[in-house]
């Protein structure tokens, strides 16, 4: 049905172009865009393919640049590894009874405030807990 | 009846295509059926064939690069218009700026040459047709072309130019009665 009125309304459409429009204009115009260069449209298909397989990567050229990725990608981890092994292997690693006495002793007392500043809070700590276990109790009580 | 078989004939060449087996030469099949309809709406809107080459080997291209994507949604003669129409448009309004930058090496002129020089034999009717043609606004014109010369139907030409039904029929409309403003002024 749809069809139908198409066709139709084409009909009258061409009827109404072809009224306002010289008909040997019409025909010398699709004669000028019909006309083109002999053997066109039997060469055309077959030079885009060319042009598309001109400007796709070979094979070659692919692998050569997964290669290149993968080998560089090789050198990042490897040169990592080898670093961290290296220091690793390089860390200065003293046991304690190496230490001289007279450096530890220079290093408490050094820190001696800092022993007793955390040993302060530990018994705040500790007093706090006390405080709320005996307000616990009075609240059972 | 037929149009349904072409159809479905482009979709299965479309998806062996998008198999991904002998693609070259699925395209290679696709392109015989549809290159002439294509060059020559192309070459309608920009008269030289050199140009219409240009603009017909870059939808190809385009169609090379995004038929794996294409879903069938549409028919796939109707998808191709579409690039050929974008293309089209993209290339005249690259050429009028163009001309803009340089008035004396490109221009909408050269069109106009085109148009009027059809050598001896071209009737001052023949030179007013394609004058009242080439001073048609791109998209009225290319509707017009789709519509006369094509024969195609108002909802393929608005999925092509993707306007609305009424907005092709307009176009025709407009395109016609510019033209009659042209060639009939009194």
């Amino acid at each position: 049905m749809s069809e139908q009125n198409n066709i139709s309304s084409l009909d009258q459409e061409k009827k109404e172009v072809e009224a306002l429009l010289n008909q040997q204009a019409v025909a010398e115009f699709e004669i000028q865009i019909n006309t083109v260069p002999e053997n066109y449209f039997e060469q055309f298909s077959e030079n885009i393919v060319f042009t598309i397989q001109k400007k796709k990567p070979s094979l070659l050229i692919r692998l050569s640049k997964l290669s290149i990725a993968a080998a560089i990608l090789f050198l990042v981890a490897g040169s990592y590894f080898i670093v961290s092994t290296y220091y690793i292997n390089n860390a200065s690693t003293i046991a304690i009874h190496e230490i001289p006495t007279v450096e530890i002793d220079s290093y408490v007392s050094n820190n001696e405030w800092m022993a007793d500043a955390d040993m302060e809070m530990e018994i705040n700590n500790i007093g706090l807990n006390l405080d709320i276990d005996n307000s616990s109790k009075d609240s059972i009580d | 009846m037929s149009n349904l078989v072409s159809m479905q004939s482009d979709q299965i060449i479309i998806e062996r295509f998008q198999e991904g087996a002998e693609k070259e030469q699925h395209f290679t099949e696709l392109v015989k059926r549809h290159q002439q309809k294509l060059y020559y709406q192309i070459k309608r809107m920009v008269i030289e064939h050199a140009d219409a080459d240009d603009i017909a080997q870059i939808v190809w291209m385009k169609v090379w690069e995004k038929l794996d994507g294409f879903k069938m949604e549409s028919e796939f003669s109707t998808w191709l218009f579409r690039i050929g129409y974008n293309e089209t448009i993209n290339f005249i309004q690259k050429k009028k700026k163009l001309a803009i930058v340089h008035p004396t090496e490109s221009s909408d002129g050269s069109i106009q040459e085109a148009f009027t020089s059809n050598g001896p034999k071209s009737s001052q009717i023949q030179i007013k047709l394609d004058q009242a043609i080439m001073q048609l606004p791109e998209k009225q014109r290319f509707v017009f072309m789709l519509r006369y010369f094509e024969e195609l139907p108002y909802e393929k030409i608005a999925q092509i130019t993707e306007t609305s039904i009424g907005g092709a029929k307009a176009n025709f409309h407009q395109a016609l009665k510019k033209m009659q403003e042209i060639i009939q002024p009194d």
